[in-house]
């Protein structure tokens, strides 16, 4: 009988250690990410609004991950926004971004406590096949309710090459009859980049 | 010589208002909607699912940047980050497709219950963990 008790009791301890493991271990997700681009030129600034983002964030390793589509954009301009969505602009060679970057200690957050946290992140960030090394400052918020907000502001220069070759796009996919002149309204070095990311745990 | 002159200010401000009228077309058209676009093709979230989860590059030529008509089972239903509502239409098993609707389908879908199946339009913009669908409303 007492065996069968401290059997049962064994038993009951290790669902409970397991659950708590289990649930310090989970996940948080979004679908829901909201990455804000801009750039600008001479005469106005280019901006476009990704509300599609999809993210990941392990709480124990502090790896942060989001990957969202180009088509899934919506340019604040709305002539813009059109040309973008026409069929004359093709994106299939550049139909993902994607970041795999990691927290600077993240055990300095306290993923159970309400609280406001500054963070670094650094990683790879890929858009088709062009690779680059990043790091910026950011912040996560734990909020009462266990979900986490992260949201980060930088500015990422591009590449001279870079712009050159989205410019060159563009002037290829808009109507020459338009008349415009890249080299001063195309895309500038300086992209600035807002991220938004509202987690809750994976279902 | 006095009428030259006046030809060339008549010139000049209809270049000047129509320039102007360019600029504020220009600056102040809408964007693209997919409201009033008629649907290229027909699609269950399945089939829709499976073609991507197939051959993603045949998938991405064959539906992105189309709109097309996608028919699920609403599985699960939250807001994104500017408040516009989002869904998953899949089954038990997995999920399938996230949709973005526009604002003004709250309150229609607010009526549908869970599990419920339903028919979307909307522009598809490839996949992620699930295949994507931007700028949609429900149609049925």
């Amino acid at each position: 009988m007492m065996k069968e008790v401290s059997n049962n009791f064994f038993f009951i301890l290790l669902c409970i250690l397991f659950s708590a493991g289990f649930i310090s271990a989970q996940n948080y997700q979004t679908r829901t990410g909201h990455l804000h681009v801009m750039s600008s030129n001479r005469v106005m600034d280019i901006e476009a609004d990704n509300y599609q983002v999809q993210s990941k964030l392990n709480p124990q390793t502090g790896e942060i991950t989001f990957t969202g589509l180009t088509k899934s954009f919506e340019m604040d301009n709305g002539t813009l926004d059109r040309a973008f969505n026409s069929k004359r602009v093709n994106l299939n060679g550049y139909p993902k971004f994607n970041f795999i970057g990691t927290i600077a200690d993240p055990s300095l957050i306290k993923f159970d406590t309400p609280g406001k946290y500054k963070i670094r992140v650094r990683g790879e960030l890929t858009v088709g096949d062009l690779k680059r090394q990043t790091s910026a400052n950011g912040h996560v918020t734990v909020n009462a309710d266990k979900t986490i907000r992260a949201e980060s502001s930088f500015v990422m220069k591009i590449e001279e090459f870079n712009v050159e070759r989205i410019n060159g796009m563009m002037k290829k996919r808009i109507p020459s009859s338009l008349g415009i002149n890249f080299n001063s309204l195309g895309i500038s070095r300086d992209i600035k980049i807002d991220l938004k990311l509202n987690y809750r745990k994976r279902r | 010589m006095n009428k030259l002159f006046k030809i060339l200010i008549y010139f000049v401000i209809t270049l000047i208002v129509v320039l102007g009228i360019g600029y504020l077309v220009v600056r102040n058209m809408p964007k693209a909607s997919t409201k009033n676009v008629k649907a290229e093709l027909s699609i269950t979230a399945e089939d829709l699912y499976s073609q991507f989860s197939g051959n993603e590059g045949k998938a991405n030529k064959d539906f992105v940047g189309k709109v097309i008509t996608v028919e699920g089972d609403l599985i699960d239903s939250f807001t994104d980050e500017q408040g516009n509502p989002a869904i998953i239409l899949g089954n038990q098993d997995s999920d399938l497709v996230f949709v973005t609707l526009y604002s003004s389908e709250s309150e229609k879908l607010s009526s549908l219950p869970m599990d419920s199946k339903i028919r979307i339009k909307g522009t598809c913009t490839g996949m992620l963990s699930e295949v994507t669908i931007n700028k949609a409303i429900v149609t049925e």
